[in-house]
């Protein structure tokens, strides 16, 4: 129980970011991912970092949904009403995000989110995905351009100082 | 700074935005854990399909049938109010897939190409029955309805709302929950084969007993009714049933309100499928946040706008008020609440001379962009009714920045 109160938090906000923007499918991926960890609990002294192991279990719990719910994504959901923590103050950078972030290929989100929310190296986020490292630098480069054409400068006014 | 590094931080801030409550999360994920292993110990030592098979039959001719107790119920009738006979039931086919169908759509399960069956019944000794089988994107699943007639006195009844000791269960789980109105429980049988129910049996004070229950199960050549259990083709075709056992009750006690002490299906009931307000759709909540001094003429809407007309009594006066969720483009805000929406008020011509079109829109923080407009016409293309709207500025404004939209559906 502490292990999936201390880990909600995270693995929710990852599968927001997974799920651009859709927290009620974020939440079912969230219990799914912490039930799936009960379920391996007597095994888990053998698992050097569970919490990094959560969230493989996250991504891979996500991916299976996108290949069985094949359907187009549902629209943006909305965002909490009242924020723990407020980035930036202006609501359609946020979304601008979260909407470039939707336009991408589900395995490449993963990457981003792995990569640059995560902060996980190639090889991890490889490891993760169940993928090799050339093709998560491939995905990367490419999501990176997507990105960047789609945001444009709008990213530098989204990031609060530091 | 370089663009990664740059994304990165919006993506630590974007995600910062979203918030959970952690403990429920987490309790709900134990709970679902849990539920796994259980299934998992349970398919792991029964033998074959057919024990499944035969729970499925027994618990439907448990609910379709089992008229025995039925006969009783005049012999207890004289601890019931007079006024109320147990023994009139007088609902049609048409009346029970509607209660489903209506079931459905009020506990939320997205229904794709449904096939409903349904048989009445005019009597106390015969069950009602309903079924549908649908798909959801992860597969087909069936839902199963039973109501029957009783007197809820008869002291037979509780043995069918109470869960076996365990040592003797036939159920992998099975919870026997008290309450005023009813005890209700539910059994997961999902043995080898994968055939699994999950139901809720309720006994309702009004004089029902309601078995509302769930199937992994395709669709299969069954004869009409909810009789799963007769089904000998049966073939699980996902992994668990689609609904949990908290839809299930909200399902029952649905279909609980859906028919009068009587013994027939009331308004709730006959309402034709879709054509019922939801609670989280946009009329309701606008209905609620209009000013108490307004009689509402007439109504309408979608799930994401609704408008009423509001009629004063004295001049006779119309005044078209909607509300809606839009994506907006031009944005003018005239102030900032302190909780961050961004109001604008404006006032606009209407098409017709003479009409004023009065519009404030609300821009939360959470990117909610509520629009709310009303014309002194009885639509926003008619001629005016009046010289100005009967609704003022601030009472629009205060319906537009109201809380309530963020739980609109």
């Amino acid at each position: 129980m502490e292990f999936a109160t201390g880990r909600a938090g995270h693995l929710h906000r990852s599968a927001c970011l997974l799920t651009s923007g859709d927290t009620h499918l974020a939440e079912d991926l969230v219990q799914e991912t912490l039930s799936r960890m009960y379920t391996l609990w007597g095994r888990m002294s053998r698992i050097d970092n569970p919490a990094a192991y959560a969230q493989t279990v996250l991504v891979r719990t996500y991916l299976t949904h996108r290949r069985r719910y094949s359907a187009a994504e549902r629209p943006l959901a909305e965002l909490p009403d009242t924020p723990g923590h407020r980035g930036s103050d202006d609501p359609a950078l946020r979304l601008a995000l979260l909407e470039a972030l939707r336009e991408l290929p589900p395995k490449d989100r993963v990457v981003v989110v792995l990569r640059y929310w995560e902060d996980r190296s190639v090889e991890e986020t490889a490891d993760a995905m169940n993928v090799s490292s050339a093709a998560v630098r491939t995905r990367s480069t490419r999501a990176l351009a997507k990105l960047r054409e789609r945001l444009g400068g709008s990213v530098a006014e989204l990031i609060t100082p530091a | 700074m370089p663009f990664e590094d740059e994304l990165g931080k919006a993506l630590r801030d974007t995600a910062g935005t979203f918030t959970v409550d952690r403990r429920s999360l987490a309790e709900g994920s134990l709970a679902r854990g849990r539920r796994r292993l259980a299934r998992r110990r349970a398919s792991a030592v029964a033998g074959s399909a057919a024990l499944a098979v035969v729970l499925v039959t027994t618990a439907g001719v448990r609910l379709t049938g089992g008229q025995d107790g039925v006969g009783t119920v005049g012999g207890t009738a004289s601890t019931s109010p007079p006024t109320v006979d147990h023994r009139h039931f007088e609902v049609t086919a048409e009346d029970m897939e509607n209660i489903l169908q209506n079931g459905m759509e009020d506990t939320g399960i997205a229904v794709v190409h449904p096939k409903f069956r349904a048989t009445g019944s005019s009597g106390a000794g015969r069950a009602a029955t309903a079924s549908v089988d649908f798909g959801d994107g992860f597969g087909t699943a069936r839902v199963t309805l039973s109501v029957r007639r009783v007197d809820p006195a008869e002291q037979d009844l509780k043995e069918l709302i109470t869960c076996p000791p365990e040592e003797d269960s036939p159920y992998e789980e099975c919870t026997t929950q008290p309450g005023n109105r009813a005890v209700k429980g539910y059994t997961e049988a999902g043995k080898a084969g994968g055939i699994k129910e999950w139901a809720v049996t309720m006994l309702s004070p009004g004089g029902y007993l309601i078995e509302v229950a769930t199937h992994n199960l395709a669709a299969t050549n069954t004869g009409a009714g909810a009789g799963a259990g007769t089904d000998t083709a049966a073939r699980s075709v996902r992994r668990d049933p689609r609904m949990n056992p908290g839809k299930l009750r909200h399902l029952a006690m649905f279909v609980d309100a859906s028919f009068t002490p009587g013994g027939e299906a009331d308004s709730l009931g006959r309402v034709e499928p879709g054509t019922r307000a939801e609670p989280g759709d946009f009329l309701p909540l606008l209905k609620e946040l209009l000013p108490g001094r307004l009689l509402v003429d007439s109504e309408g809407g979608t799930a994401a706008q609704g408008h009423v007309v509001v009629l004063d009594p004295d001049s006779g006066m119309r005044t078209y008020i909607e509300v809606g969720r839009i994506a907006g483009d031009k944005e003018a805000w005239d102030e900032t609440l302190p909780d961050g929406t961004k109001v604008g008020t404006r006032q606009l011509p209407g098409k017709q001379p003479g009409v004023v079109r009065l519009r404030v829109d609300a821009l939360r923080v959470n990117g909610l962009w509520i629009s709310a407009s009303a014309y002194n016409a009885p639509s926003p293309t008619s001629k005016k009714s009046g010289a100005a709207p009967a609704i003022t500025a601030e009472e629009l404004k205060t319906i537009a920045t109201s809380r309530s939209w963020l739980l609109a559906r």
